[in-house]
């Protein structure tokens, strides 16, 4: 083989492999070494898998404060949902705090952006090994959560997430979970709460026949709208009288310019349009609708029109159309004259962050409380002291807390363990002077039983929807019926 | 009479390869245990190393531009995930082969086209080619996963079942397991460079025109380049796809094109090692940039200073503060009959 | 179902995304036909004219006694193109510089500074979208049989209709304008002849900012001012100046046309297929006709 110039040495294969394992044993060799003379402890732990030593029975409850990691988005398009997670989990904490701590610990917190799959597991990696985090609170992605959340089992870190609601998590990515919890509801029941809610407001049950035009954001949580608002208007009105007469699929907050999917719905006149649009998307199109004048020929019937920023459904959103919470929250139910808790939330919330909180702000919210609560029921079943992630676990499993949004439940058994359940909510739009804003009012409450797999089914996945909801109400909804 | 030239930076001796490698494998231990959390950046810079190396063989050495080679790091990923979701394959290596065969497919089925183009037109070729590809796999989503992807669970490695490792143990191995393909593949290169081949496709980008005069067939030599570009980062791909546990759209989209590119010009693309140390210097900017909330900002900045500053990459530095390597040659050694011995 | 007045809105629709994509593509255009540089910030400028539109002017504007219409619709866009004129004015050694460069490295340094601006457009205005719709929802709707068409695209139409005139009688009537081809066909020779072609490139710099930023304000009342703005549209300008030809002013028409046309068609037909549609059209472009179909290198 020629070389240039001649001048450099041919190496043979015997020096190649010489060189090959030589470098990798001497450097694996010299780096324990210099491993074990430095970190003898750290060293053996690694190699023998063994954890760290637990505090045992009689362990006074540590001091030195608790570490929460929270990691969510800061930036771009998911900010808008994202930011308010943070500022949940955040209020929550200094709330304990004020009033002592976890028994007795005060709580820090260490802040991580949410970004692509990739990114957002190496960022929990991070939390956990580096920052040392003892819980987690965090992600709105949905594609987010079936990556880290293996991670988070591997680690063996308690891990609340406060979004990132799809159906995949528990019903396929991490099928048994033990440290992985989920608070706000899953996200199949938004799609439904959404087709219920047309059914309702908009009196659909009368109707002859109704077009529907479909109008998502080309990811899994558009996905997994359209297909369930698409067989819940299938089941209880029937499938003769239902036609979908267009389905667009814009990028999420990939297009500012959506005129020509509204004219595209706009020319095949649906009765309603059925959309998952969030955040700026959902801004943008709303607006430029408006000189299409789309409200005036259709009703509009949203999961998230009102679940992003409240205040960011302006006052010229038109009156009239399904307002969606993401199945979760909204800020004036329980009206806060009526429930103190939610009073307080709303109260405080504003206070400290100059906005009205989100269903993700009260998700955080609650996922803190919940794993205080957790820990201090643990603390008392054990006699005293500092309980074991076990503990706290077993605690968590099963408990009903009441936050904000009212009582939540998580689940203990399958399927969905771990999955945590709260009545949904659904209203309609108007404009309210006094806020400044549009608002959702006359919330129709569902109860979340009706809308999701009860404990103990044991159907499987639909193929191509992807969730046990949808084989679930195909296979035992009653037709014509709604079921709430 | 002695002739000094200066060594060409193109075809170091391969004990520097040797040397980082050993580095690399030194250093994992250490910063497993001292630095926790940046173990996993420092496998990704080996990965992404083996990915920048294949590119630059296109770029560095045959003077082809492309941004799309996002195109292949998916192919990789996608093969990975779609032989462990319709096949229920759990060995790594079948990974790795799956994604170097799927690469090399579409490399040559796009390959003796493209190649024709040059310069700009190539780079947005390929762009748009590698974007084609990233709109099916939105589009597919109920055989690719969608925007959710396709999540991979630890592969069996060199035969020993995933589930019998502990998590700080399969660390080590995968890691090794991917310095050692870095230092293969390196070495495989490495000779590619300077063989025959590796001469001809010097000469291809430094004179075109020459080149084919001298009866060298541009477009077969590109195509061959393009094709071990490929292999290489589909390689990568799915060693990506299986340490981040999940494959989607994501990975085959053309930021991640944008990176290999920017890789490279870290390092250096006229230099052998400079895709390599551009990686993994590139891995730890990223992560450190992005504890930023205006990372962009940082990696725009970063990005024009270095072209501005050292345009020829981070080695173009070291080299000035090592020193140039002098040659000495007696011509004698040229001057036989008959010309140069092979 | 098809009605006349459903076909109409499509082709207006068309109409407005051509001036939109043109307004963007003629600056990219003269920018690469006079220094060979490929800009791959300018997207950037078409942002920035948004966002200072949306973020800044109007909420200026909005403590003041209720404007006229007629103001709204001018006076903003226009403020808007002197704006990133004069940013335009103050990245031009960067600009310049790069030209100087190989493709590759223009292309590199040139994405590094749209990183610079996404984010200092995110510290500037924020994460979240800025809308500022003022102007186009008081400028009303006219009806068309049973359907409504918003009034402030038919202006931006309008508008941009009068600017494709002006720049090209400016560009092909003007000793100026003339000046501007020759440096895109030849610099050598047109500064061996003794014009200064310095002042062209800067003058370029600037036409193409004042275009860019024109085009955001008059975009931004209808839309939103969003992060990644600039990267939807430098996708959009890419294929448009392959299926153009790079450096072409027939070319930036004729593309922003098609890929108008192809966008919202494919809306229309195939809905999922939409973005893969537009690739694929640009990659049999590039493939049968490299230089684009806007006949090469022509003015």
């Amino acid at each position: 083989m020629r070389k240039w110039g001649g001048i450099l040495e041919r190496v043979s294969r015997r020096q190649f492999l010489k060189g090959l394992i030589g470098g990798l044993v001497a450097g694996g060799i010299i780096g324990a070494g210099i491993t074990y003379v430095a970190a003898p402890e750290a060293l053996r732990r690694e190699i023998t898998g063994q954890p760290s030593p637990q505090p045992g029975p009689f362990t006074p409850v540590l001091s030195r404060p608790l570490k929460m990691g929270i990691q969510t988005f800061f930036r771009g398009g998911g900010a808008v949902l994202g930011e308010p997670i943070y500022r949940g989990a955040v209020l929550a904490a200094e709330e304990i705090n004020e009033a002592g701590g976890i028994l007795g610990r005060k709580i820090e917190w260490v802040a991580r952006d949410e970004g692509t799959a990739e990114e957002s597991v190496r960022e929990y990696r991070k939390l956990v090994e580096e920052d040392k985090i003892d819980f987690y609170v965090g992600i709105t992605s949905s594609g987010n959560t079936p990556a880290i959340g293996p991670v988070a089992e591997e680690l063996g870190m308690i891990t609340l997430f406060a979004d990132g609601c799809t159906d995949f998590l528990f019903e396929q990515a991490i099928k048994n979970p033990k440290f992985v919890f989920r608070i706000t509801n899953i996200q199949s029941a938004d799609g439904i709460a959404a087709a219920i809610g047309a059914i309702k407001y908009l009196d659909l049950m009368k109707k002859d026949k109704i077009r529907v035009a479909h109008i998502h954001p080309d990811y899994a949580y558009g996905r997994n709208a359209h297909a369930h608002i698409s067989i819940v208007l299938e089941k209880v009105l029937g499938k003769d009288r239902v036609e979908f007469v267009y389905e667009g699929w814009p990028g999420l907050f990939r297009v500012t310019d959506f005129s020509p999917y509204i004219t595209e719905i706009m020319a095949n006149k649906p009765d309603i349009v059925a959309t998952s649009l969030w955040g700026g998307d959902f801004v943008n199109f709303y607006k430029q609708a408006l000189g299409y004048g789309l409200f005036s020929r259709t009703k509009l019937v949203t999961t998230l029109s009102h679940g992003a920023k409240p205040q960011a459904t302006g006052p010229d959103y038109p009156d009239g159309n399904v307002a969606g919470v993401h199945a979760n929250y909204y800020f004036l139910y329980p009206h806060p004259e009526t429930y103190p808790i939610n009073k307080s939330f709303v109260e405080r919330y504003y206070k400290r962050w100059n906005e009205y909180p989100n269903f993700e702000a009260e998700g955080a919210y609650v996922c803190v409380y919940l794993y205080k609560n957790a820990v201090e029921l643990a603390s008392k079943l054990r006699g005293g002291g500092w309980p074991e992630v076990d503990e706290i676990i077993a605690a968590l499993e099963g408990m009903t807390i009441y936050g904000p949004a009212g009582p939540l439940h998580i689940r203990a058994r399958q399927p969905n363990k771990h999955q945590g359940y709260k009545d949904a909510i659904i209203g309609i739009s108007k404009s309210d002077p006094n806020y400044g804003f549009s608002i959702l009012v006359d919330p129709l409450v569902i109860p979340i039983s009706r809308i999701t797999v009860p404990e103990g089914w044991d159907g499987t996945p639909d193929p191509k929807a992807g969730t046990l909801a949808y084989s679930w109400i195909r296979a035992t909804w009653k037709e014509g019926v709604l079921p709430i | 009479m002695v002739i000094v030239i200066k060594r060409n930076p193109l075809i170091e001796e391969i004990s520097y390869l040797y040397i980082i490698i050993a580095i690399l494998a030194l250093a994992y231990p250490l910063v497993f245990s001292f630095l926790r959390g940046w173990d996993t950046i420092l496998t990704y810079g080996i990965i992404w190393a083996i990915a920048a190396l294949g590119f630059n063989i296109l770029y560095g050495y045959t003077g082809l531009l492309s941004f799309g080679h996002a195109l292949f790091l998916g192919l990789g990923g996608y093969a990975a995930g779609f032989m462990l979701k319709y096949l229920g394959v759990r060995d790594l290596e079948l990974y790795i082969l799956g994604g170097a065969v799927a690469s090399l497919v579409i490399a040559l089925a796009i390959g003796s086209v493209v190649v024709r183009y040059t310069r700009i037109f190539f780079a947005i070729l390929m762009l748009a080619i590698a974007q084609v590809f990233w709109s099916l796999y939105y589009k597919f989503y109920w055989i690719t996963g969608g925007s959710d992807g396709i999540k991979i669970p630890r592969p069996n490695i060199l035969g020993i079942p995933s589930g019998s490792l502990d998590a700080i143990t399969y660390q080590y191995i995968f890691y090794y397991y991917s310095l050692a393909l870095l230092f293969i593949l390196g070495y495989i290169m490495w000779r590619i460079v300077n063989s025959p081949l590796g001469i001809a496709l010097r000469a291809v980008k430094d004179n075109e025109t020459r080149a084919s005069f001298i009866g060298f067939s541009i477009t077969k030599l590109r195509l061959y380049a393009f094709l071990l570009s490929a292999v290489y980062v589909g390689i990568a791909g799915s060693l990506l796809a299986v340490h981040s546990r999940i494959i989607t759209p994501e990975q085959a989209f053309w930021t991640s094109s944008g990176k290999i590119v920017f890789m490279t010009i870290l390092g250096g693309s006229g230099y052998f090692l400079g895709p390599i140390i551009g990686a993994i210097i590139y891995n730890f900017i990223e992560s450190i940039a992005m504890k930023y909330v205006y990372w962009q900002l940082i990696m725009g900045s970063i990005i024009i200073a270095i072209i501005a500053v050292m345009p020829k990459g981070l080695i173009s530095v070291i080299e000035k503060i090592i020193g140039y390597r002098e040659i000495k040659i007696q011509p004698k050694q040229y001057m036989q009959k008959g010309g140069d011995r092979s | 179902m098809v009605v006349f007045e459903d076909i109409l809105i499509r082709i207006l629709n068309i109409f407005y995304g051509a001036s939109i994509f043109f307004l963007i593509a003629v600056g990219l255009n003269l920018i690469y036909g006079v220094m060979k540089l490929v800009n791959l910030a300018h997207t950037a400028l078409f942002a920035f004219g948004a966002y200072i539109v949306a973020g800044t002017l109007m909420k200026i504007l909005a403590g003041f006694v209720e404007l006229p219409v007629g103001f709204l619709i001018v006076i903003p866009p226009i403020a808007a193109g002197l704006t990133v004129l004069a940013v335009s004015g103050a990245i031009s050694p960067l600009l310049t510089y790069a030209a100087r460069k190989s493709e590759d490295v223009q292309l590199i340094l040139t994405f590094g500074l749209l990183l610079i601006f996404e984010d200092m457009f995110r510290g500037l205005w924020g994460p979240v979208p800025v809308v500022s719709n003022e102007a186009y929802m008081r400028s009303g709707m006219f009806s068309l049989g049973g359907s409504q068409y918003p009034l402030y695209n038919i202006y931006v139409m309008i508008f941009v209709g009068g600017m494709v005139i002006a720049l090209w009688l400016f560009l092909h009537k003007t000793r100026v304008g003339m000046l501007f081809r020759a440096t895109s066909m030849d610099i050598e020779m047109t500064s061996a002849l003794g014009a200064d072609v310095r002042k062209v490139i800067i003058g370029a710099i600037l036409i193409a900012g004042l275009l860019a930023g024109l085009g955001g304000g008059l975009y931004v009342p209808a839309a939103s001012a969003t992060l990644g703005m600039s990267i939807e549209y430098l996708v959009y300008a890419f294929v448009i100046i392959v299926i153009g030809g790079l450096g072409s002013f027939v070319g930036s028409l004729i593309g922003s046309f098609i890929v108008s046309a192809l966008r919202t068609l494919s809306l229309a037909f195939f809905p999922e297929l939409e973005l893969a549609l537009l690739y694929v059209v640009a990659i049999a472009i590039l493939l049968i006709k490299p230089e684009g179909l806007g006949g090469g290198k022509g003015w």
